[in-house]
């Protein structure tokens, strides 16, 4: 879901809708998730220094879900709505006009899954970490055997082996259909994502190895 | 489809050439690989494939809806 903030007003709206929600959510076993965020504006000006007005943006942002349960057995909530991974990013598409600095837009992803979406993917730490992690993948740079070891493969003579990286790219879509990422992201570590396993998988098949550069 | 941006970080200076081309071999090719030099010496390597259309990213459509 991707928004875009613009006024106080809206965010009074959003709190009386999310009241409105908890009024009727009930009392059972209700999933009330809510994230809180700082704003900062601070405007410095120093007519000797370049550049002479710098200005520091920060966004304060409050959401706060409520998930009832799925449904109610005996009157007892029953089902798994339960569940939620969620994330946000917000950032500035373009470069802010020097003469008019407060005059920028400001772009808000954010999304989440939730009930049997979240559940699905539990345990799938790849997928969570892309729902919570809205602005992209991070990953930081291994340096271990296996990863030496595939980056040697894959730079014979120390250039890229264009075969060996779609050979490469083919064998992950196969062995790991639901990865879907780029090759090169397995070289590295991300966070709830065990890579080190894959090179390791990928260094013990003959086939893949035995492709030619 | 590869889409959205990767971002890897503590690469040493000495392996960003190496990394970098490894990143422009993949098919679709990137948008940009862009290398920054850290003040702890490192470099981050962010590089920019073509945005996931909303509401279509791979989180939600592995989760097979909400």
């Amino acid at each position: 879901m991707t928004g875009r903030y613009h006024s106080f007003p809206r965010l009074m709206t959003l709190l009386w809708v999310v009241g409105i929600a908890a009024s009727v959510a009930g009392c059972g076993r209700t999933l009330v998730f809510a994230e809180r965020d700082g704003v900062n504006l601070a405007i410095r000006a120093n007519a000797s220094s370049s550049p002479p007005i710098e200005v520091n943006f920060g966004l304060n942002r409050t959401i706060a879900t409520i998930v009832p349960p799925a449904g109610e057995n005996g009157g007892k909530p029953s089902g798994e709505a339960v569940n939620m991974f969620a994330g946000f990013q917000v950032e500035q598409p373009t470069s802010p006009d020097p003469k008019k600095p407060l005059d920028v837009d400001v772009k808000i992803d954010t999304q989440f899954a939730s009930g049997a979406a979240a559940q699905k993917v539990a345990g799938n730490p790849t997928v969570v970490a892309r729902i919570v992690n809205v602005g992209g993948t991070l990953a930081t740079f291994s340096n271990s055997p296996s990863t030496v070891q595939l980056v040697a493969w894959l730079n014979p003579g120390g250039t890229v082996s264009q075969n060996r990286m779609d050979k490469l790219q083919a064998w992950l879509s196969q062995n790991y259909p639901t990865l879907n990422i780029p090759a090169p992201l397995i070289l590295d570590d991300v966070a709830g994502a065990n890579y080190e396993a894959v090179r390791i998988a990928a260094l013990g098949d003959p086939v893949l190895m035995t492709v030619p550069k | 489809m590869i889409c959205g941006t990767f971002t890897v970080k503590g690469v040493p200076a000495a392996n960003v050439l190496t990394r970098e081309n490894l990143w422009r071999a993949t098919k679709p090719p990137p948008k940009s690989v862009k290398a920054t030099q850290q003040p702890d010496g490192s470099y981050t390597i962010v590089i920019v494939y073509d945005p996931c259309p909303d509401g279509t990213s791979h989180a939600i459509s592995v989760a097979g809806g909400l």
